[in-house]
């Protein structure tokens, strides 16, 4: 008799000698990485505030994470912090969904330009597609379109220069103008004014979210064909939730969607991977113990142990070798350290 | 008017300048340790006290006797020393200036660039009954890079730049080192690194002492003191 393919399978293809036999820190090959990624590899981030990590795990092991829009050495790493400089690979902010990707892409490698629309406050003008990326208002308009240009050239060059690009994707409920363009984050929250005839809520389905990152990884194969793609999902529960469903669900829904487009894409191409960090925190063998008191921000402690994983496997770091160490004063304050647009949210939830 | 004076070993010099001083409408104390120690402090009861027994020590010598500052005894409060100098100041404008950056990314690094007097004036509880000046080390005297007609020609803009800046953000008024100190935009001239005086990790009864650091040239003396004691006092008559 023919053995049948369970037969055949390695160890981590079953769940008992895979994960229910092991401590959950000792779980093994978890990721195979399908290209080389080496120090010498030019590799550049993007995505929802877990890619923060990403880059500070490279940078921090002499890993080639390239600043395509570096401020100048001279000033202090306070200020570029304040500023949201070194933060992504350029000063896009945080981009959370495929189609902002997409639209970021759009304009930084097409004759399609970013929309006159400005935010005008008391303190100067903000910047629709990038609200939170300096504490303060720009002087006046052209400030900030110089600064947006900058920041769509080093985008550019992050895509034309790099060896691998890297996003990690965040959620799927986005907002829109009517005229077609998207925010990053909803008008009237970190700044400008919510106006319901002209903005309007979308939570994206998964053919939805499939096209935009197809399409915005076919543009950047078109300016660089030798682009290497990593994709991965936040583990960082939803903030809050427009969508008529309890926040929960919401999450659910919007992870197992960038999950599952994630998964496809890598699936379809040699040259797109998918690093499981969203696994490695919010699955059943970690029992939540990488997750802060909110049950939401992720503990360095599990950043660490993300950033492990990937590091061993791409053998960045030797099997064993440490990564750098979590600050033990900040176990559970991981999100003070990243940069995370949508946390201006739960100020509307504070009293409910 | 009671004057008091926070600083490091750049103080030395304004220091002895000050013994010279015959106005009696003035007074001055001095509370000053070496370096960056003065960030060894906490505010405690409307009073900014020593953390470490190196700083209380350096203070007790230097203010005659004081181990605690009371801001409220003091009209003017003038932190010198602690913060970078002109020339990277400069430094950080002539980068800044090959990149677009926001106004507000250059004025918070020419703040940044006095972190170190911010960290101490930001332990008091604000507002201030007093007022505060900040000034930074001076520029090296043993460096010299720039032609000397380099002062005329961006001298101006630069202090406007850092006194700006510091108007903009910050809630103390910026001194910038005396023109007439100046070899060129980034060097201080040497006639004032002679006889150099510093305060030392263990501070003399005096409050100041023969600074040996003629190669590095960072410290200055008694002609150079008299000049930012002059500065200041026209900054504090306006």
């Amino acid at each position: 008799m023919s053995k049948n393919p369970y037969q055949e399978l390695p160890t981590q293809a079953f769940w008992r000698s895979a994960i229910a036999e092991r401590n959950a820190t000792d779980i093994e090959s978890v990721w195979q990485p399908k290209f080389k990624i080496t120090a010498d590899s030019k590799v550049v981030t993007f995505g929802s505030c877990f890619a923060q990590h990403i880059s500070k795990a490279l940078k921090a092991n002499q890993c080639h994470w390239f600043d395509g829009e570096p401020i100048p050495k001279s000033i202090h790493h306070e200020v570029q912090k304040d500023f949201n400089y070194g933060v992504f690979s350029a000063r896009t902010g945080n981009i959370y969904t495929t189609s902002l990707l997409h639209q970021w892409l759009r304009w930084a490698l097409t004759e399609e330009s970013p929309p006159n629309e400005i935010w005008q406050d008391n303190e100067g003008v903000r910047d629709p597609f990038r609200p939170a990326i300096e504490p303060v208002a720009f002087a006046n308009q052209d400030e900030l379109t110089q600064s947006r240009q900058h920041t769509l050239k080093a985008l550019r060059a992050c895509v034309t220069e790099a060896d691998v690009f890297i996003f990690t994707l965040g959620l799927t409920e986005s907002w829109f103008h009517r005229d077609g363009y998207e925010y990053p984050l909803c008008p009237g929250t970190a700044a400008g004014v919510f106006d319901s005839s002209q903005h309007r809520f979308v939570n994206q389905s998964y053919p939805e979210v499939f096209a935009q990152l197809e399409q915005a990884i076919s543009l950047m194969r078109q300016h660089n064909p030798r682009l290497q793609f990593l994709l991965t999902v936040s583990p960082v529960p939803l903030v809050a939730t427009n969508s008529g469903q309890h926040v929960l669900a919401a999450t659910t829904y919007s992870k197992s969607v960038l999950r599952a487009v994630a998964g496809a894409l890598a699936e379809r191409h040699c040259d797109i991977d998918y690093f499981p960090s969203y696994e490695l925190i919010s699955t059943p063998p970690f029992t939540g113990r990488f997750y802060a008191d909110n049950k939401r921000a992720v503990t360095p402690a599990g950043v660490k142990f993300v950033m492990q994983t990937f590091l061993q496997a791409t053998g960045l770091v030797a099997p064993g070798q440490n990564t750098n160490k979590p600050n033990k004063k900040k176990t559970h304050k991981s999100a003070a350290d990243s940069v995370c647009e949508e946390e201006i949210l739960a100020t509307f939830g504070a009293t409910k | 008017m009671k004057v008091c004076i926070i600083g490091n070993s750049h103080v030395a010099c304004i220091n002895k300048a000050i013994l010279g001083y015959k106005n009696t409408q003035v007074t001055f104390d001095f509370f000053a340790s070496y370096a960056s120690s003065m960030v060894e402090t906490q505010y405690v009861d409307n009073r900014l006290e020593a953390t470490s027994q190196q700083v209380r020590d350096s203070w007790k010598i230097t203010s005659k006797g004081m181990t605690a500052i009371d801001f409220d005894a003091y009209d003017w409060i003038w932190v010198h020393g602690v913060s970078r100098s002109l020339a990277f100041a400069r430094i950080i404008l002539s980068e800044s200036s090959q990149i677009p950056i926001s106004e507000a990314v250059k004025h918070n690094a020419l703040v940044n660039n006095s972190r170190l007097s911010y960290a101490l004036l930001a332990k008091m509880p604000l507002p201030l009954r007093s007022k505060c000046i900040v000034s930074a080390q001076p520029n090296r005297a043993n460096r010299w890079q720039e032609a000397a007609d380099s002062i005329d020609r961006e001298y101006p803009d630069l202090a406007n730049e850092l006194i700006s800046s510091h108007k903009a953000l910050g809630f103390y008024q910026h001194l910038i080192q005396p023109k007439q100190s100046l070899r060129s935009i980034d060097a201080t001239a040497t006639f004032y690194n002679e006889n150099a005086l510093g305060l030392g990790r263990n501070p003399s009864q005096s409050g100041f002492q023969i600074a040996n650091d003629k190669s590095a040239g960072s410290h200055m003396n008694e002609k150079y003191g008299t000049l930012m004691l002059e500065a200041f006092l026209t900054q504090i008559e306006k």
